[in-house]
This record gives C-alpha cells, structure tokens and sequence, in this order.
C-alpha cells in the first residue's frame, strides 16, 4: 500500500492564493509586451538608485570648456549649454521625477482609498464626497494642478501636493465603487451576523478586497503622473531652471533644439522610456489581474 | 421635447460643478495665498495695506469674501492680468479664446480623420499588422512628452526640410506677418482660418493652414490613439452580432456591410471619447502653444505661470473648466441624436 498517500497535509487558506498568483506570474511572463514594460521600469528603477555610481560627472557639475559638445565617449550623451554632462543629468534626473511622482501616486492614492472607502460605507458622505469628485474631476488634471501649484508656490514638494490633490478623486471613485459591490457580499453579511464591528468589517474584510484594484491603478498612473511632473517642471513649475529633472532638461535645452538636438533629445527619450514602461506594466498587469479579461 | 427637458436639466446640474469650480479657485486665491499680494510690495505702508483690505473686503469673513468673489466674477471682473500688462483677465480671455478654438478644433479634426479609419481598419484586420500598428499608436500617444513631441516635430518638419532645400512647415506662430501685411485681414469672426476663407483671402488661408498643421497633430495625438483603440473595440462588438452576418449573407458589399451597418452601432463609445479627449487638448494647450509661439491662452497662461501672475492662472483654470462641461454636454446630446436607442433623461 502506498503510504505516501497518508503524507497528506490540510490545505491552508492561502493555498488558493498562491496557485491564483503562480497563475497570474505564468500568464504575466507569457505576455511580451509586459516583461518588456517590466524590464524598462526596473532598469529606470536601478538606474534612478545608483546613479551617484554609474553617472560619470555630478549632476550640477560644469566643464565649460566642453559646452554644447555631441555626444563621444566622454560624454555619451553630449553635453549642454553650461558644459553639464547630458547622460549624469538623465540619470540624477530620474532620481528625482521618480521621486516625485511616486510620492504622488502614493498620495492620491491613499487620500483616495481612505476618503473612497468612507464614501463607500458612510451614506452621508458619500453624495458631498462624489459631488467634490465631480467638481474636480470637471478640470483636466493638469490645469487644476497648475492652479494649485501656482497658489502654493513653485517648489518640488509643492509640485507633488498639486499633482496630488487633482489626482486622489479617481482613485476615490475606483475604491468607493468597489466598497459598494464588496460590502452587498455574504461573507460581509456573515462578518457582520458574527458581531463585527463597523471598523474591523472595513479594514479586515472590505478593504483588503477591494485594494486590488487600486494597485493596478496606481501602476498604470504612474506613467501618466511621470508625463504630468514633466510637463509642469516644463512650463516651470517645480524646480529651478538649470536643475537635473527631465522636464526642466528639456525646458532648458529649447533654444538650442535646431543646432545642438541633443540636449533636448535625450532627456526626453529617458521621460519617453520611463512612461512608456509604466503604461505596458500595467496594461500587462491590468490584463492578468482582471479575471474578466483573461481565460 | 424630451431632449429639450434633458439639455435644460443638465444645464441645471451644471450649477453645482461650476459654483464647486469657483469655490476651488476662490480657495486657492483668496485663502490658501495673501489675496492682497497682487497690489502690495515690500514698500507699501502698513496704513495702506489696512486700506487696500478694507477695499477689496479682506477684512470681512470668508464667506462674505467668497460672495464679493463671486459677485466680480459674474460682473466680468476675473481679476488684472499681471503678466499681460495689467489687462482684464477677461479680455485677455477673450483676444486669445480664438486662437486656442482655432487649434483644438483643428486637432479634434485631425482625430477622427485618423484615428476614426485606423480604429475601423485594425478591427477588420484584427491581428494583422495594421492592428499592431495601431495598438503601438495608442500607446505612444499616452507615452510621448507632447512638449518634447512638438520640439522634434520642429527640428524634423522645420528645420531639417529647410536644412536640406525641402519644403518645410513653419515651426512658430499662427500666420506670417509679411503674408498678413500683403493681404490685410478682414476680421468678421476672429479666427483667421475661417475669416481667410469666408473673406476668399486664399494666401492668408494658406499660411495659416501650413502654421496650423504641426501644432493640431502634436496636440491631437495623445487622444489619437485612444480614439483608435475605442473604435476597434466596439467595432468588433458590433461586427460579431447577428444583423452584420444577416448583411453578409444577403451578398451586400463589405464595404457596405462595414460603414453603413456596423459603424453606425459603432460609433458611441468613440463619441464619449472623443468628448474625453478634449480635456487632454485643453491639458495640452499651454504645452503645444509655448513650443508653437501659438497666440492662445495656453501660451498665455504658460507665461503667466513663469511670472506667477495668479489672477491670470485661476481665470484659465475657470475657462477651462467651463469648456470642458460644456464640450462633456454637448457630447451627452449627441450621443442620444446619433443612437436613438439611447433615450435620454431617463
């Protein structure tokens, strides 16, 4: 008799978990596109951490007597209008947009959880917090930011705020949304019917459920909030002129675009790369993770 | 009739979006800065900025405040234009309102001549490359930099073609001054494309369509793609239901089959679209017009941005927001003229 049979252990909860995730990894590794996205995003990622090793030349660094070079070996991207080196100031530059739209996202994003979940479940809330959705969500993003950064100030930290603050009502929408379908659920009911508590349903049962969701969001904002910092440091706001961040690079470099492209070239392309991998990430993630769209 | 109840009972719900609107802007100027800062220096006396207060009602509550606020906005004072000079935000509004329709109709055109026959194409040819193609459209245009995509536009279509003898497209501006001293303008409605064309001024017309191509495609393209994706989805929808079979077994043309069966099912969601897509032309305006020198309120308000003239930023932002609901309603209304299986107000 095989005894192996008897060598037999309880499934734990979290098997189907894991088989759910294994699943979702094969699927995600079977899609080009997405490992593609993936790859781009974790050597911008790897590039933005140890560019203080990999930059040849300091981000401020200035060697007038190499000016408005073309790109050699010694400097690979060129160099600009005050002898910066192009490719240390790409990577110093991501360091900060990454920084700075990532602390965005994670901003709105909680702001968005947090009041989303407390329109959700609290009835009263919830028609003043969608109409303040509404309202802001009536401006495109990009304009309301410039509003609020122009009323605020033209620093990083308030580069970031404005974003935030236009961008936490979709987040609020998505998470209010997906707290209503969770909280009609048996298991909810079952929860309750066993003398849960308002808060503990919440954090404990409806939250974790519905944050899915967001993740995904979040992943595929990331991109479009890495264009928006661009663009505002662009028309000026955020960081002073002559400072590595891309969009700024870019602003900078504009009066010698037709006899020095590279200046303005480069740091575009590295703004390119960088959304171009968040947007396929998440198309890629967004495709495995929404049971709707795969099998 | 029942339309007509509908479009009034939006118009209503507006109300509240737009009175939220000024709340927002009335925050941003009056509570979260020193509103006074717009007359007050260094150099003024503390007497004087008492006096300045009580002028403009800064010493009274906030709501009271946020009244007079209001109160100017609908007597047409949106406040003085630092960066124009000292003029009245509004008429700044109002001299460069033209150009920017100017631009983001043009770009709206450019976006259903494309994007509209791309997202038929890639539904008919799913998974050939065409569809490939304008997958990798879509994504690019949710992925490029506008401000850096109208800067390489410039170098290639500008510069490069005139490095090299071509034919070139100007980079800058919104008609040459020199073809606009030779043939004087007549102005019948502030936008030259169309007073050069009702006033038969056929070299205005020209230039200004040449000064207008660049800017219109790098303003258009992030929502091309979008556009594109849309309609090849619902197109697809619509061409797996059983009244196209029926089409097609009763022998009529594909062509037929496609253009006149299917897309008219088709087209809603592309309609939604291309409403949505217009807050991301109006997003892009102060990025596309600074690189374009284009005379619109995006550059204007880019530049009033660099001088941080507030007055100038909230005016834009209200504009803005006002357009945006209003291209949103008119979207809704079409959507019920085009399908009438959507019935509205209900």
């Amino acid at each position: 008799m095989n005894l192996k049979i008897l060598n037999f252990r309880i499934p734990s909860k979290w098997d189907s978990n894991i088989r759910e995730m294994r699943y979702s990894v094969y699927l995600f590794r079977h899609s080009a596109l997405a490992v593609l996205g993936i790859s781009l995003v974790a050597c911008v990622v790897m590039l933005a951490i140890f560019a203080p090793y990999i930059a040849p030349y300091g981000p401020e660094m200035r060697m007038w007597n190499d000016k408005l070079q073309g790109p050699s070996f010694q400097h690979l991207f060129g160099t600009d209008d005050r002898g910066g080196d192009i490719f240390s100031r790409v990577l110093y530059g991501y360091r900060l947009d990454l920084i700075m739209s990532s602390s965005v996202v994670i901003i709105a994003a909680t702001l968005g959880t947090v009041l989303g979940s407390a329109a959700g479940f609290i009835r009263r809330l919830d028609e003043i917090l969608m109409r303040i959705t509404d309202v802001f969500l009536s401006v495109p993003s990009l304009i309301l930011a410039m509003a609020v950064g122009a009323a605020l100030g033209r620093t990083p930290t308030n580069l970031v705020i404005a974003l935030a603050i236009t961008w936490w009502p979709i987040y609020a929408r998505l998470v209010r949304g997906q707290v209503l379908v969770e909280k009609e659920k048996l298991y909810v009911e079952a929860a309750r019917a066993s003398g849960g508590g308002t808060a503990r349903i919440l954090f404990r049962h409806v939250l974790p459920n519905s944050i899915y969701p967001v993740l995904v969001n979040a992943t595929m904002d990331l991109g479009s909030v890495v264009l928006a910092t661009a663009s505002l440091s662009f028309l000026g706001f955020g960081v002073e002129p002559g400072v590595a961040e891309l969009g700024r690079m870019v602003a900078d470099g504009r009066a010698y675009v037709f006899n020095n492209p590279w200046i303005v070239a480069f740091p575009g392309l590295a703004i390119l790369l960088a959304s171009i991998g968040c947007n396929l990430l998440g198309d890629g993630l967004r495709d495995v993770l929404d049971p709707r769209l795969r099998r | 009739m029942r339309l007509k109840i509908y479009i009034l009972r939006r118009l209503l719900l507006l109300i509240p979006v737009l009175l939220g609107l000024t709340i927002i802007t009335f925050t941003l100027s009056n509570v979260v800065t020193d509103p006074t800062s717009a007359w007050v220096t260094d150099r003024t006396p503390p007497r004087v900025v008492d006096q300045i207060r009580k002028a403009h009602h800064f010493d009274q509550p906030i709501v009271v405040q946020y009244y007079y606020y209001l109160n100017d906005l609908f007597h047409g004072d949106w406040g003085l234009s630092h960066s124009e000079a000292e003029e009245p935000v509004l008429s700044v509004i109002r001299r460069t309102f033209p150009a920017t329709v100017e631009l983001a109709t043009c770009a709206t055109l450019i976006q259903i001549a494309v994007g509209l026959p791309l997202g038929i194409i890639s539904a008919v040819k799913k998974d050939k490359p065409i569809d490939h193609g304008s997958r990798l459209l879509a994504l690019s245009g949710a992925s490029f930099p506008v401000f850096w995509l109208a800067l390489i536009m410039q170098f290639v279509f500008f510069y490069s073609l005139k490095f090299h003898g071509l034919p070139y497209l100007p980079a800058t501006g919104q008609v040459d001054d020199f073809v606009l001293l030779d043939n004087p303008l007549k102005p019948v409605t502030g936008f030259i494309i169309l007073d050069s064309l009702l006033t038969w001024n056929m070299p205005v017309f020209k230039d200004a369509l040449a000064h207008i191509i660049l800017p219109a495609f790098v303003l258009g393209f992030t929502g091309l793609g979008l556009i594109t994706r849309i309609t090849r989805s619902s197109m697809l929808e619509v061409m797996r239901q059983d009244y196209v079979t029926l089409a097609r077994a009763k022998g009529l043309p594909e062509r037929v089959v496609i253009y006149k069966h299917a897309l008219k099912n088709a087209i809603n969601p592309t309609i939604t679209i291309i409403g949505m897509s217009f807050g991301s032309i109006l997003a892009g305006a102060p990025l596309t017009e600074t690189v374009f020198s284009w005379p619109g309120m995006g550059k204007w308000a880019a530049y009033a941005i660099v001088s941080l003239d507030r007055a100038s930023i909230m005016g834009f932002a209200l504009i803005t927001g006002i357009i945006f609901v209003l291209v949103n309603l008119i979207v809704d209304v079409l959507y019920s003229v085009v399908d009438p299986r959507v019935r509205v107000g209900e």
